[in-house]
């Protein structure tokens, strides 16, 4: 019968039918009181969200972190940020599910098309400069393996455009919450490094030794690991995606263990990048390359060919995953805020915008990669610092929705989560107001002349 | 006749109504534009002002890392 039908169904109907036949689906299995059933229906966009900032810029953050400063501050650090990381994406998956509607879309709507395109234009700048991140991270890790970047570029673009053909979202997230998985493999690497345990219970009981150094590199290390950590294209992917999926008020307890599972396994994967980074460093001689470039092969050199290898097939995993969900969020936001196709199910010339973006957001930044001599390292530096000083304006906008309560009726956020919130909020944005206009003085203090 | 045999044999959605709507509870809502408070206004304009800055001094620091040394 339906299933019968499907191929035909598929070309046929509309975004909302098909986000209601998600929905039917999840209503039938809780009524046979299939609660497995129900939470694996919906387990997605939180896992994804979480495991896409798990990035390869991130991991590589992590592990330059560890190898610098130890694990003394970054691995309770790490867990902490993403405690807060769940605090703002429960809302975000919240907000979509009592709406039915993307970030996007709702800031337009209610708060008018000036905030609609701000939030937009921030993502598309953030979202542009982190692809061209996870590029080099893919980058990275395919040179491991001795392949060129061109590999690296057409293998990226190709893995998007396959991953939409299907046209629809449920078969997406499937295919991504598969790739994501092997973000796991930073946990293997971490083991093969042989890890002092009785130094990973100090550190986080201690919170000790605390990094050295100047002000404004703590500064930087603080900043950009909070933005490879919590940023504004999560708030957007979770919230399009949980409205895409066909998620509605009956799936917010299933939506936050969702969220809760991917800050949990982007924390534990997260600290197992910073360990390795810790153990090889402690441990290595003096003759191996520590740069981000070359971490695969020192990992290689410390703990062997087999931890090398997961290492760099860890990061090319990263780099892809967050090249879909980053190109995703991309395509959800500039179709809400353009109030056309802001869903991955529909097809054709109604689902152009969508299509057209998420394949445009990926080709060009795999076309920066691949042009000589453009400042590869710069641009991977400054992507989590550009998006944890736009971030207090997303979140704002965020926790304005949630308390909004024409939109949210008994959804609406409670006082102890708009206080976490806020808590969340004056953090990053001091955090990052500081070491940008510390960094600035320093830049004009050094330009010659000056 | 278990909820799966249900779901396979049952009548696409695309052929019924779409279920009552409601805040909170239902489906897709009918989104309008918020009255903003003025105060509110000015808030959020100098939170976007100053989120514009830092954006600027951001793009400054990158480019003066891209400077020979």
């Amino acid at each position: 019968m339906f299933r019968r039908s499907k191929p035909l169904m598929r070309r046929r109907v509309l975004a909302g039918d098909q986000r209601q036949h998600d929905q039917e689906r999840v209503s039938l299995a809780r009524q046979d009181g299939r609660r497995f059933y129900i939470t694996w229906l919906v387990l997605g966009p939180g896992i994804l969200a979480m495991l896409g900032e798990n990035d390869g810029p991130s991991m590589l953050s992590y592990a330059a972190d560890g190898t610098q400063y130890g694990i003394g501050f970054f691995l309770p650090f790490i867990v902490v940020l993403f405690v807060l990381a769940y605090v703002c994406q429960e809302m975000s998956m919240r907000v979509g599910a009592a709406t039915g509607h993307g970030f996007g879309y709702l800031l337009t709507r209610r708060y008018g098309k000036t905030w609609g395109w701000f939030g937009a234009i921030d993502l598309i700048l953030t979202n542009l400069v982190t692809l061209v991140s996870e590029f080099i991270a893919i980058r990275i890790g395919f040179t491991y393996f001795h392949l060129p970047a061109g590999a690296a570029a057409a293998s990226g673009v190709a893995l998007v455009v396959f991953t939409l053909v299907g046209r629809r979202y449920r078969g997406w997230e499937r295919i991504v919450l598969g790739l994501a998985l092997f973000n796991g493999l930073f946990l293997l690497t971490a083991i093969l490094t042989k890890p002092d345990g009785a130094s990973l219970a100090h550190a986080f009981v201690t919170w000790s030794p605390l990094p050295t150094g100047s002000i404004v590199t703590l500064l930087l290390l603080v900043t950009s690991t909070i933005g490879a950590t919590v940023t504004p294209w999560m708030v957007f992917f979770q919230q399009s995606a949980t409205a895409d999926k066909g998620m509605t008020a009956r799936d917010v307890n299933q939506g936050r263990l969702d969220t809760a599972i991917g800050a949990a396994l982007a924390a534990v994967f997260g600290c197992a990048a910073l360990i390795v980074g810790a153990s090889i460093a402690s441990r290595a001689h003096s003759h191996i390359d520590l740069s981000a470039l070359n971490f695969p092969a020192a990992i290689a050199a410390h703990s062997g060919q087999v931890a090398g290898m997961l290492f760099a097939i860890g990061l090319i995993e990263a780099g892809a995953v967050a090249l879909l969900t980053i190109s995703a969020s991309t395509a959800y936001a500039i179709g809400e805020t353009l109030g056309r196709s802001g869903t991955m199910n529909i097809a054709g010339r109604q689902g152009f915008v969508f299509y057209a973006v998420n394949t445009a957001a990926v080709t060009g930044a795999a076309s920066i990669i691949l042009i000589p001599g453009v400042p590869l390292i710069a641009i991977a530096l400054n992507a989590n610092v550009l998006a944890t000083v736009l971030l207090p304006v997303t979140l704002i906008f965020l926790v304005m929705l949630a308390n909004d309560r024409h939109l949210m009726g008994s959804l609406t956020n409670n006082r102890s989560t708009n206080i976490a919130a806020g808590i969340v909020i004056v953090l990053i944005g001091a955090c990052a107001t500081a070491y940008t206009v510390t960094a600035f003085l320093q830049t004009f203090h050094a330009l010659p002349g000056s | 006749m278990t909820a799966q045999d249900q779901f396979d044999n049952h009548e696409p959605a695309s052929h019924r109504s779409a279920p009552a709507e409601k805040p909170g509870g239902g489906d897709v809502i009918p989104v309008g534009l918020a009255e903003l408070t003025p105060r509110t206004r000015v808030a959020l304009w100098v939170l976007r002002i100053a989120a514009l800055i830092l954006t600027g001094m951001v793009i400054v620091i990158f480019i003066a890392q891209l400077q020979p040394r």
